[in-house]
């Protein structure tokens, strides 16, 4: 029987990923799971993943690049935002298209 | 009711199957025949939209769109024909409406909207729908909408992914919390060149149909009132994978135009400098 996500310490978050970015590298997928106690260790495993994709995600500062937007079960979240087990991440970018 | 407003047995028979709809009937009939939309952009969403709406029986509408028709865009914007090349878009657009339901007001502007003249377009409009192809535009309708209090169904393309959302920033929810601007989903754009526009990454012409449809449906719902709509979500279409999901996104007390912060008051940050 599969863990009750919220029970488990070590279930994943699932993380949406725009489909622009993830076809930047290879192998990329737009719904990933990933075990990350916040946002920053979140990166962090993207970044283990899919080499170079933190830079493109977050700046220097360190922080969340500001067309980039995070939001963690419907709230827009920081790198210190932290992740429950099973939540619900979206990162996302504005498209423009008609 | 207004005699300008009564049906002629035509117009019944048109609309029957909206007419029996519980939702919908005769009243709220009546307010899409009484309701102006504005439409940005007769392009891959504009051309479903505006087919819908004027199907749909909406009184007046107002196109705004600076463009020509051209062969590569008949892939996806089906409003227009072969024979239109060439032809204004407004002009093709016109024609196909027409010929759909001539009891639809078309008013075309062929221009470009932008800060000097989109509140004056607006301020006609029930309900604004933008199906406009660039981050510009996006953001100055957006921001005109919020300072016009005016609904926006806002929808966009992006190779196989779509988004649809509705905008009633000028309205609270029920708890009392400011409903949410674009800026409070997407505070800013993506610097040029980070995502790439459909005429390099392309876009699948379908999807331009199915996201055109939901924005109509949308500005459908805005005139006549029924369920529950975009309103504080995101609609994510992902046709890769043929996945719908929806983002719940809120109100943000740090953005730049219903925020606690210094607001945006007109539209002077959108001028261009020739």
């Amino acid at each position: 029987m599969p863990a009750d996500p919220q029970s488990s310490p070590r279930a994943p978050v699932r993380v949406r990923l725009p489909a622009h970015l993830v076809r930047l590298f290879p192998d990329g997928e737009t719904l990933v799971e990933v075990v990350a106690g916040d946002v920053r260790q979140l990166m962090d495993a993207l970044e283990a993943r899919w080499p170079g994709m933190r830079d493109r995600l977050c700046d220097e500062r360190p922080a969340i690049r500001r067309h980039i937007n995070v939001f963690v079960n419907g709230r827009r979240a920081r790198l210190d935002t932290p992740l429950v087990p099973g939540a619900d991440v979206f990162i996302l970018t504005a498209i423009s298209g008609g | 009711m207004d005699s300008a407003m009564a049906f002629s047995p035509d117009e019944i028979e048109r609309y029957a199957r909206h007419i029996v709809l519980h939702d919908v009937g005769g009243p709220g009939q009546q307010k899409l025949k009484a309701a102006t939309v504005l439409v940005v952009g007769a392009g891959g969403l504009g051309a479903p939209v505006l087919l819908y709406l004027a199907a749909a029986g909406v009184g007046r509408l107002i196109l705004v769109e600076d463009d020509v028709v051209s062969l590569s865009n008949l892939q996806r914007q089906v409003i227009h024909r072969t024979q239109d090349v060439g032809r204004p878009k407004t002009d093709s657009a016109g024609d196909a409406i027409g010929a759909l339901n001539p009891h639809v007001e078309l008013v075309t502007h062929a221009m470009r909207l932008d800060a000097g003249n989109a509140l004056d377009l607006i301020a006609d409009a029930d309900v604004v729908v933008d199906g406009s192809d660039n981050f510009a535009t996006r953001y100055l309708v957006s921001d005109a909408c919020v300072l016009a209090k005016k609904p926006l169904v806002t929808a966009a393309l992006g190779a196989f992914d779509a988004t649809v959302t509705t905008l009633r920033a000028h309205e609270t929810a029920p708890d009392g919390t400011p409903n949410p601007t674009y800026r409070c989903l997407f505070p800013e754009p993506p610097p040029a060149g980070t995502v790439p526009a459909c005429a390099e990454a392309g876009v699948l012409g379908a999807l331009a149909g199915i996201a055109g449809s939901l924005a109509a449906l949308e500005a459908i719902r805005a005139v006549v009132g029924f369920g529950e709509g975009l309103v504080g979500r995101l609609l994510m279409i992902d046709a890769r994978a043929m996945r719908f999901e929806t983002l719940s996104y809120g109100w943000d007390p740090d953005n730049p135009l219903t925020g606690t912060g210094d607001r945006i008051t007109d539209l002077s940050a959108h001028v261009r400098i020739p």
